[in-house]
């Protein structure tokens, strides 16, 4: 077994299509996902042609680079201009519009911005320029946590005295929380992430069918883990009993990753993040803990963004209202037109896990 | 960014193992794993081993597509059914 090709069989596919219009309630149903992979799946393989008219399922604020704010974008071309400093990012980040400018332009400009795959890489970057600050921006949602904090404790093992970490990492589930008190979206359940619960589990989404109502399920990438998500779902809804469920066993614990959460908590701490379309939410953002100072970004740099610095959309992008699911990339008046991948006008069409590149892409 | 590749482990030196998915080889770090050995499939994201792929249960998952999709007859009710 290699974990893809047995999870996209086409014939599955059809069948549980079925079992889903069997099962489904007539009335409208409106499912939330807040993955950026589970977005690009979703367009990818067409499942949404595989679904009743009246099961939408909404893509939410799940693509970690199209919610970091525009004033963090600002603060990172501003550090890149500094011929001292050397940006590492992921390659996502590259393209997206700020006020001015894009870290790509500044790339051709400077020189001095470099992709890498894993945040680990820039301390590679360090150790080769040792008179350079490098600084790694560090965006992602719990899933990429673990592996920022991992790199964190190995620069301060190898004593790496260059190498800062600028941070713009969220957590998932107390956004959950801000989207239900949106009546506007009247969600009736969520299919929730499947490697950022790898690493939190199943507990931390308990409180959204207790307190609301609302069913989950954690749900893996491909299209059958996808289909069956969405079947557990509404199995959920049709017998009026909201829990909890885990599809992608396979990976995923009801603990999650105890070993990573620890890592995770020994280099952060909590704090209001600032998700652009959202705005602050409490207790979303990490921040390096007080001990490991000597490599935040923020508090040796003097770099910083905030709701005042945090931006406006440009004109005729409505990104804002696609990261929160109240309208789709279709409804954006920009789609296609104005507003493609080669020319963007916001972070939701640069973003490989933007709901508008996806929905370009794949239609 | 949940983007993350299944990759199966081939050999282990410290706190890097090899990790192969089909003709792409990477070196991949799995301080995150308590126990893992040459063999083992793991999922990969930005160069770190998140977890262990459960075979057992990736097996358990097909078989309920199966029955979700009517290729094999569901459980009768009152059997114990694992989720």
């Amino acid at each position: 077994m290699k974990y893809l090709d047995e999870f996209r069989n086409r014939r599955l596919a059809l069948s549980i299509s079925a079992k889903i219009r069997a099962a489904a309630p007539r009335r409208k149903i409106n499912l939330m996902e807040v993955c950026g992979t589970h977005t690009q799946s979703f367009r990818r393989f067409g499942l949404a042609r595989l679904l009743p008219e009246n099961i939408k399922l909404i893509s939410g604020p799940g693509c970690p680079v199209c919610v970091t704010a525009q004033g963090y974008l600002d603060a990172a071309i501003r550090l890149a201009q500094n011929k001292e400093v050397i940006i590492a990012t992921f390659a996502d980040m590259l393209r997206v519009p700020a006020s001015r400018s894009s870290l790509e332009r500044e790339k051709t400009r400077a020189g001095n911005i470099r992709m890498v795959y894993s945040p680990l890489d820039s301390l590679g970057i360090a150790r080769q320029n040792p008179d350079k600050k490098v600084v790694f921006l560090a965006v992602g949602f719990e899933t990429t946590v673990p592996a920022v904090a991992l790199s964190v404790l190995a620069a301060r093992k190898a004593k790496i005295r260059n190498i800062f970490f600028f941070s713009s990492l969220k957590l998932i589930p107390p956004a959950m929380a801000y989207l239900l008190q949106d009546k506007r979206l009247n969600l009736d359940g969520f299919l929730c992430p499947g490697h950022v619960s790898a690493i939190i589990g199943l507990e931390p989404y308990e409180f959204i069918p207790e307190k609301y109502g609302v069913a989950c399920c954690v749900s893996g990438f491909e299209p059958l883990d996808m289909l069956e998500g969405i079947y557990l779902l509404l199995r959920q809804i049709a017998c009026g009993r909201p829990k909890v469920e885990n599809q992608y066993r396979r990976l995923v614990s009801r603990k999650g990753n105890l070993k990573a959460l620890r890592l995770a908590g020994e280099v952060f701490c909590v704090s209001p993040g600032l998700w652009r379309g959202l705005g602050v939410i409490p207790q979303t953002g990490l921040r390096l803990k007080k001990e490991f100072s000597r490599f935040d970004a923020e508090k040796m740099l003097g770099v910083s963004y905030s709701q005042d610095t945090a931006g406006k959309d440009k004109k005729n992008c409505r990104c804002a209202e696609v990261l929160k699911g109240l309208i789709q990339p279709l409804d954006c008046p920009s789609f296609a037109k104005i507003c493609t991948p080669a020319y963007p006008l916001g972070p939701c069409m640069v973003s490989y896990e933007g709901a508008c590149n996806a929905y370009y892409k794949y239609g | 960014m949940c983007l993350a590749i299944p990759m199966q482990i081939k050999s282990i030196s410290g706190d890097f193992a090899e990790a192969a998915s089909g003709s792409l080889r990477k070196a991949v770090n799995i301080q995150m794993l308590s126990a893992v050995k040459p063999g083992d499939y793991v999922m990969v994201h930005a160069g770190f081993a998140i977890e262990k792929i459960n075979p057992q249960k990736a097996k358990e998952t097909l078989r309920m597509i199966d029955e979700i999709s009517g290729r094999v007859p569901q459980p009768a009710p009152g059997a114990k059914h694992q989720r």
